[in-house]
């Protein structure tokens, strides 16, 4: 039976490197796919920015 | 974001605007990972005036005025995307510009600013996001050392490379 310190190093183990790996595979994506990711970034930082007064225009893709 | 691109290539080919470049956070998006950005920068090269060296954006937005498109700020909306043209400023642009390199988008062939020298205006220019953009770039492994070291070496830049990559 597993003990419940191998299943904990099991799920922390990958941690280090999660975060450059998550961001390889973002690199590699298609550009459409990145676009869609940037009007989905675009579509949170919005309201950030039209509460400080700003006026951002969130890309209208499906044109 | 196709329609954007594939009109254009059309002002390129109809002699509107001369050269162009994607560059910025969009032109870094090809290479790297996406951010957040709002606007689609394209840097070009505008057809001389007849009578002058003055170069002007101004036919080009009353071109896109005339075609229906809205401004917005310092961008024009282009089927759903803010544009904003911006003029070749200085030499390290000139030369980003003239290198840049033919990327397919969705079958549309479209000119972008080639990583090595993305990096070297991020470095040039200096804030926050594009310190950002050079760590990120940094890390990527789509840098060409050789390309970078000789265009860091032209602009004077490998002291801002340094400080910014050894930190």
């Amino acid at each position: 039976m597993e003990k419940p310190d191998d299943r904990l190093n099991r799920a922390v183990t990958p941690f280090p490197f999660g975060k450059p790996l998550h961001r390889e595979a973002l690199r590699k994506l298609p550009m459409p796919e990145k676009v869609r990711i940037v009007v989905a970034l675009q579509k949170i930082a919005a309201p950030i920015l039209r509460a400080r007064g700003e006026t951002p225009t969130v890309w209208d893709i499906e044109v | 974001m196709r329609a954007t691109l594939h009109y254009l290539r059309q002002m390129h080919e109809s002699g509107i605007i001369g050269g162009y470049a994607i560059g910025g956070a969009m032109a870094a998006t090809f290479y790297i990972e996406p951010v957040t950005t709002f606007d689609l920068d394209v840097f070009v090269v505008l057809p001389q005036e007849a009578d002058g060296l003055l170069l002007s954006l101004g036919p080009l937005y009353d071109y896109l005025r005339a075609a229906g498109f809205k401004e917005d700020k310092e961008c024009v909306v282009i089927h759903g995307i803010p544009v904003q043209f911006l003029p070749a400023f200085n030499p390290l642009v000139e030369e980003a510009l003239a290198n840049a390199i033919e990327t397919d988008y969705d079958g549309i062939k479209v000119p972008v600013f080639s990583p090595e020298h993305l990096t070297a205006i991020a470095l040039q220019t200096g804030r926050g996001k594009d310190k950002a953009r050079v760590q990120s770039f940094a890390e990527s492994g789509v840098l060409c050392p050789e390309k970078l070291t000789g265009i860091l070496t032209r602009h004077g830049l490998e002291g801002k490379w340094k400080s910014l990559t050894t930190d």
